[in-house]
């Protein structure tokens, strides 16, 4: 059985993995691994052409365009408000789309977003007509001024960027959750395994976006079947609704005419 | 109105000299570069649409930006 189909800016999507296209061990693999994956959108960046590697972007391009997904570029490695803004309209221009991952970061040590610069980019990206999907902490406060600036979508981090650990905080994405629940949330970051992902679902996260995860697998192809499995999994127990947990054990066989001498005090 | 001047302009961060002054357009053309790719000049995107009206001076800085993968 398939989750239900969702929507993005607008756009219908129906896997709810979005996947980065770097540090996979070869082209090769990571076309296989995307595949594998059943994602409709990846990741992208861009740069300036250095002498070595005039004709990479061509490459590249060439690879992604054949995955025939949608392309999320990302403002990565950008540590200003003017940076980010800058490498935005670059991205619109070379990719042809007004969708952009917008990361603002604010600390080198854990790749933490600034939060102050991201929502200052994140106003004039939208003024410019840019559909702005904000790498974020999962600040509750954070996400309400991005939310009433217009994005449509937040993707707080599950933890810092390729560390695989998890969700570190699951009460505050929880809280993000019921604080915005018309809001489309995809965890960014920080995913290590499945079982994290599942849990991003099953807490009602709309999607989860990775790249680490699967490229750095030691089998990236096996592994992003793992994830879509998992996402897949996630949602569908969203959707079927997870019983509350209970303090007092309760019998799951029923004790109506349970014969007398089986019976306890 | 371009002239023969020699110019002195740093491409994605390298000196290199052009021939004579010349429009983005001419420069593209000129230097022929593949694949998919923008330009910036002195931290300015240069929209396509102004590739023929804009000359390139002498000491621009010319960043050829191109697709890379990303997370």
């Amino acid at each position: 059985m398939k989750a239900s189909d969702w929507q993005v800016y607008g756009q219908t999507l129906s896997s709810r993995l979005f996947i980065g296209t770097a540090l996979y061990p070869s082209p090769k693999v990571m076309i296989d691994a995307i595949k594998a994956s059943q994602a409709e959108v990846i990741t992208v960046s861009l740069r300036r052409q250095t002498s070595a590697d005039k004709q990479s972007g061509g490459q590249f391009w060439q690879m992604i365009e054949q995955l025939n997904c949608h392309l999320l570029p990302n403002t990565a490695g950008c540590y200003s408000v003017k940076e980010a803004v800058n490498t935005a309209h670059m991205a619109r221009e070379l990719f042809d789309t007004d969708w952009v991952k917008l990361e603002v970061l604010g600390d080198s040590y854990n790749l933490q977003p600034d939060p102050f610069a991201l929502v200052e980019a994140t106003k004039i990206l939208i003024e410019d007509g840019f559909k702005v999907f904000p790498y974020c902490t999962d600040d509750l406060v954070l996400c309400q001024k991005l939310a009433e600036l217009g994005c449509e979508v937040l993707m707080p981090w599950g933890a810092p960027i390729g560390t695989g650990q998890g969700l570190l905080n699951p009460y505050a994405l929880k809280t993000l959750r019921e604080r915005l629940p018309d809001m489309t949330l995809l965890v960014d970051a920080g995913i290590g395994k499945p079982s994290d992902a599942v849990q991003a679902l099953e807490l009602g996260f709309d999607g989860i976006l990775l790249n680490t995860a699967i490229a750095e697998a030691l089998e990236p192809e096996t592994m992003a079947y793992a994830f879509a499995d998992a996402i897949n999994a996630g949602r569908l127990a969203y959707e079927a609704g997870v019983m509350p947990k209970r303090d007092n054990a309760k019998p799951s066989t029923p004790t109506l005419d349970q014969p007398i001498w089986q019976q306890h005090a | 109105m371009t002239s023969n001047l020699m110019l002195h302009i740093k491409l994605n961060g390298e000196l290199t000299e052009l021939g004579k002054e010349q429009t983005v357009s001419e420069f593209v053309n000129e230097q022929d570069f593949n694949g998919r790719f923008v330009i910036v000049i002195n931290d300015e995107l240069m929209p396509k649409s102004r590739w023929q009206d804009v000359v390139i001076h002498d000491g621009d800085r010319i960043d050829i930006v191109s697709p890379i993968s990303g997370g």
